[in-house]
C-alpha cells in the first residue's frame, strides 16, 4: 500500500513540476499574465506531493515494511527507531528524495519573492531530479524477495549522521535559490541592486547551512572513522568543500554588487557556478566514477542521467549569460588599489583559485585514467601542499580587508594601525604558544599571528557588522584548530593489557579491563581506561569494539574525553591475545576549534540574515 | 575572434563531461589491481594446522592452478563461502590450500571437522604476517594461483556461484585445459 501511495504521489510532484515550468515560461514568452499566476499554486502543489512521498517512506521505515526494496537493503526490526527515521537517506534513492524534498522547500521560501520566472526554473530543475527520481531510483520499487532486512549501514548509526545530510543537502541544493533567481535575472536582463540583494539572501541561508553540513560531516569522521582525522580530502568531502568555496566567494562579490553596483557580471557567474558545482557533486557521490569513502553502490545508468542533466543545466544557463553579458556591461570604473572594493574583488579571486585547484585535484585521478595514463588517487599531500600557501595568502588579505574603507584609498592613515596589529599578533603568537608547549613551531607560529591578525582587524567592527565579523573570526579559529592540531598532537599506538599504563602527551592511561557490552543490533567489547595527569583522576573513557551481527560489519567505536583545549582519544584495535589488546591513544591540542570556529563562522552567516534592522538603523 | 573567445568556455566544458561520460562507463574504481598479480607469490612458511610438523610454502602451490584461501572462523562471511570451497574441492577438484588468519588452532581445527574440510592443507597464520605479505585486505580473500606459482588473480570477499561460473572458472579453465 505504502509504495503505491509513494508512487502517485511522485507521479503528482512531477505533473505539478511541468506546471510549474512550463505554462509559466510560455506566459512570460507571451506576456501572459495569467498562465504566469501558474507557478505560485503548482509550487504548493509539488511541494505536499513531495512532503507526502517523503513522509510515506518514513513511515515505512518507522513500521518496517519489508515489502519496499529500499527499506528491506536499509533497516533491521532491530534497528533503534532514530536510525531507522534516518535510514530514510541511509542510501541512494531516499537521499535523492531528500534533494527534491529540500528543493521544494527552497522553491517554497523562494515563492515568497512573487517571481514566477525564478519559479519555473525551479520547476524545472525539480522536474529533472523528479525524472531521475522515478525513472532511475525509485525509493518505493516493491521488493523482490521477502526478508528481514539487511540492516543500516553501522558507519551511519550515529547522531552525527541524523543532522548531517539534511543539513549538508539544504546547503547544496540552497544554491539552487541563488541560480534560480540569477538566471531569472539575466534572462529579463535586470541585474539591479534588488536582485544582488536578494540572491546575496539566498546565497547567505545556502551557505550556513552548507558551513553546518561540513563542519557535522567532519565531527562525524572524526568521531567514527577511529583515525582521529577530521578532512581527508576525499572526492564526496572535496564535492561538498567545492560550492562552499565558490559560495563564500560569491557572497563577498555580492556585497560589492549591492552596495557599490560593481562586477555585477561576476557575481551572476559566481552564482550560475556554485549550483553547477553542487550538481557535479552530486554527479560524483551518486555515480561512483571516484573512488572513495563514502562508497555508494554504482550504476551508470544513473550517472549517464545526471551527467545529461548536468550538461543540459550548465550549457544553458552558460549560453544565456553569454548572451546577456554585452547589454549588462557597466561603465567601467576604476577601484582603488588598497579600498575595500578592491580587496573584496581580490578576496573573490584567491576563494576562485582554491576552488580550481581542489578542482582540478578531485578531477584529476579521472582525467589522467581518461587519456590512459595510469590509475592514481590525489590525496592529503596535495591538497595540504597546494592549499597551504593559498590559504596563508588569503589570510593576510582577510587582516587588512575590514580596515579598508569603501572607494577610499587609505593606505596613510592605516599605516600605524596596520603595524599595531601585525606586532601585537606576532607577540599573543608566540605568547600563547610558548606558554602551552614551550614550543615554537614556525608554521604554528605564522598561521597563529595570521589567525590574531584577522582577529584584530574585525575588533572594531564587530558591533556594527556582527556578521562579517563573526564569520572572519570563525575562520581564524578554525585555522587554529587545524594548525595547532596537527602540529601539536601526539599519538601512540601500543599493546595494552589490563594494568599497564601508557603515557601520551601530560597525561597516562590505565587500562583497567574489558568488559562486554551488547546492545540491540551488535555485541561488542568494551574497554575501561583509567585517565590520569601528574596522579590528579581525570576520567574514565570506554572505547568499544563492536560486531553489527546483520551485515556482518566489525566497527571501532573510540571514545572521546573533549575540552577547549584539548581532546584525549582512544580507539580499540584489535585482541592480540587472551589479555593484550592493541590501541590508538591520541592527544590533540585545540581541535574543537575546527568545528567551535564553523559553528561560529554558521552564526556569522545567520547575524546577515536576521539581523538586517540593525544595519538600516 | 570575439565569437572564438566565446567558444572557448563551451569547448573546455563539453570536454570535461565528455570525460566525464567517458569514465562512466570504463573506469573501474572499485576493482583493487594487486601488486602481485602476474607475480610470483612471496616466500612464507606456516606450520599446518593438523600436523604442524609439516610446513605449507609457496612450493607447494607449484604443479598445478592452485587457490589460496585466507579465512578465521570469526569470520562469519568465510562461513557462507565455506559451502561454495567444498564444492570447488569436491566437484571441480582443484587443489585449495587455507591460510587461517589471526585465529585460535583448536577452534580452528573443531570448526574444519564440524563443516568439513575443503583445503589440503591449512598453514597457521596466528600472527597475520603473511596476509601482510600478501597484502589481504580482509576475509575471505582467494588467490588464484598458476602452475608456475605467479597469481592470476585475487578475489576480494565471497566466492559465490556467480563468481565462480563468470570470473574464477573462465581464468582457470584456461590454464586447465591443455594439460588434461
Amino acid at each position: 500500500m505504502i509504495s503505491l501511495f509513494g508512487d502517485i504521489s511522485l507521479f503528482l510532484a512531477l505533473c505539478f513540476a511541468s506546471l510549474q515550468s512550463f505554462p509559466t515560461l510560455i506566459g512570460y514568452w507571451r506576456n501572459n499574465r495569467y498562465l504566469q499566476a501558474f507557478a505560485r499554486p503548482s509550487a504548493w502543489g509539488q511541494f505536499i506531493c513531495v512532503l507526502s512521498a517523503y513522509c510515506l517512506l518514513t513511515a515505512a521505515f518507522a513500521t518496517n515494511d519489508f515489502s519496499i526494496a529500499y527499506v528491506a537493503n536499509n533497516s533491521h526490526p532491530s534497528l533503534p527507531l532514530m536510525y531507522r527515521l534516518t535510514a530514510v537517506w541511509g542510501a541512494h534513492e531516499g537521499s535523492i528524495l531528500l534533494w527534491v524534498l529540500v528543493l521544494n522547500v527552497w522553491t517554497i521560501v523562494a515563492a515568497k519573492t512573487r517571481d514566477s520566472l525564478t519559479l519555473a526554473i525551479f520547476g524545472l530543475i525539480s522536474l529533472c531530479f523528479l525524472c531521475f527520481l522515478i525513472f532511475t531510483s525509485d525509493p518505493f520499487l516493491a521488493a523482490t524477495t521477502l526478508q528481514t532486512g539487511r540492516d543500516l549501514n553501522p558507519l551511519l548509526q550515529d547522531p552525527g549522521f541524523v543532522i548531517h545530510p539534511p543539513m549538508l543537502y539544504i546547503g547544496y541544493v540552497g544554491f539552487a535559490a541563488a541560480f534560480a533567481i540569477t538566471l531569472a535575472a539575466l534572462i529579463r536582463g535586470e541585474l539591479d541592486r534588488t536582485w544582488a540583494t536578494l540572491t546575496k539572501r539566498f546565497a547567505i541561508a545556502a551557505w550556513c547551512f552548507l558551513t553546518l553540513g561540513i563542519t557535522l560531516g567532519s565531527w562525524w569522521a572524526y568521531r567514527i572513522l577511529g583515525w582521529g582525522g577530521f578532512w581527508f580530502w576525499d572526492p564526496v568531502e572535496n564535492a561538498s568543500l567545492l560550492p562552499w568555496i565558490a559560495g563564500t566567494a560569491l557572497i563577498h562579490v555580492l556585497i560589492l554588487a549591492e552596495k557599490r553596483n560593481l562586477a555585477t557580471g561576476w557575481a551572476a557567474l559566481l552564482a550560475l557556478i556554485c549550483f553547477a558545482l553542487s550538481l557535479l557533486g552530486t554527479f560524483l557521490v551518486r555515480s561512483g566514477v571516484l573512488v572513495s569513502a563514502h562508497t555508494f553502490a554504482a550504476d551508470p545508468a544513473r550517472g549517464v542521467f545526471l551527467l545529461l542533466l548536468l550538461a543540459i543545466l550548465v550549457t544553458a544557463s552558460l549560453i544565456i549569460y553569454v548572451m546577456r553579458l554585452p547589454t549588462l556591461s557597466q561603465a567601467k570604473k576604476n577601484i582603488a588599489w588598497a579600498s575595500r572594493d578592491m580587496a573584496l574583488l581580490i578576496n573573490s579571486a584567491l576563494l576562485f583559485i582554491a576552488m580550481l585547484t581542489i578542482l582540478l585535484g578531485t578531477l584529476y585521478p579521472l582525467l589522467l585514467d581518461a587519456l590512459h595514463l595510469g590509475v592514481i588517487s590525489v590525496g592529503p599531500p596535495y591538497f595540504n601542499l597546494v592549499m597551504a600557501p593559498l590559504v596563508l595568502f588569503l589570510m593576510v588579505w582577510m587582516g587588512f580587508g575590514p580596515l579598508f574603507q569603501f572607494d577610499q584609498p587609505a593606505v596613510k592613515t592605516l599605516l600605524p594601525l596596520v603595524l599595531k596589529n601585525i606586532l601585537l599578533s606576532v607577540c599573543i603568537a608566540i605568547a600563547v604558544l610558548w606558554s602551552t608547549t614551550n614550543q615554537l613551531d614556525w608554521l604554528a607560529v605564522l598561521s597563529l599571528t595570521l589567525s590574531c591578525w584577522i582577529i584584530l582587524s574585525v575588533m572594531k567592527s564587530l558591533r556594527f557588522f556582527p556578521s562579517m565579523s563573526l564569520a572572519h573570526i570563525g575562520f581564524a579559529m578554525v585555522i587554529i584548530g587545524i594548525m595547532l592540531s596537527s602540529v601539536l598532537s601526539q599519538e601512540q599506538e601500543a599493546r595494552v593489557h589490563p594494568g599497564s599504563i601508557t603515557t601520551v602527551g601530560p597525561y597516562q592511561f590505565l587500562f583497567v579491563d574489558t568488559v562486554s557490552a551488547n546492545g540491540p543490533n551488535y555485541r561488542g567489547i568494551r574497554a575501561i581506561f583509567d585517565v590520569t595527569k601528574n596522579h590528579r583522576p581525570i576520567t574514565q573513557l570506554y572505547p568499544e569494539k563492536r560486531i553489527y551481527t546483520v551485515r556482518d560489519m566489525v566497527m571501532t567505536k573510540v571514545d572521546i574525553h573533549p575540552s577547549i583545549f584539548r581532546d584525549l582519544y582512544i580507539a580499540l584495535g584489535e585482541p592480540l591475545n587472551q589479555n593484550d589488546w592493541s590501541v590508538r591513544i591520541y592527544y590533540k591540542p585545540f581541535i574543537r576549534w575546527i568545528w567551535f570556529g564553523g559553528l561560529i563562522m554558521m552564526l556569522g552567516g545567520m547575524f546577515a540574515l536576521f539581523n538586517r534592522k540593525v544595519k538600516h538603523a | 575572434m570575439n565569437k572564438l573567445k566565446i567558444a572557448i568556455p563551451f569547448f573546455l566544458l563539453f570536454l570535461l563531461f565528455g570525460i566525464l561520460c567517458y569514465e562512466l562507463f570504463y573506469a573501474k574504481p572499485n576493482e583493487l589491481p594487486s601488486t602481485l598479480i602476474g607475480e610470483h607469490v612471496p616466500e612464507f612458511k606456516l606450520p599446518d594446522l593438523f600436523h604442524p610438523e609439516q610446513t605449507l610454502t609457496q612450493e607447494k602451490l607449484r604443479g598445478r592452478v592452485t587457490l589460496l584461501n585466507v579465512w578465521a572462523t570469526w569470520c562469519e562471511a568465510c562461513m557462507i563461502e565455506h559451502a561454495m570451497l567444498l564444492k570447488i574441492a569436491g566437484a571441480y577438484h582443484l587443489p585449495v590450500y587455507g591460510i587461517i588468519y589471526k585465529d585460535n588452532k583448536q577452534d580452528a581445527i573443531n570448526w574444519l571437522k564440524k563443516n568439513g574440510n575443503p583445503y589440503l592443507m591449512v598453514g597457521d597464520d596466528s600472527k597475520g604476517d603473511v596476509a601482510i605479505d600478501l597484502g589481504v585486505y580482509g576475509t575471505p580473500e582467494t588467490f588464484v594461483i598458476d602452475p608456475d606459482g605467479k597469481v592470476l588473480y585475487r578475489q576480494i570477499g565471497i566466492i559465490d556461484q556467480n563468481t565462480w561460473d563468470n570470473v574464477l572458472y573462465p581464468i582457470i579453465k584456461k590454464y586447465e585445459e591443455p594439460r588434461t
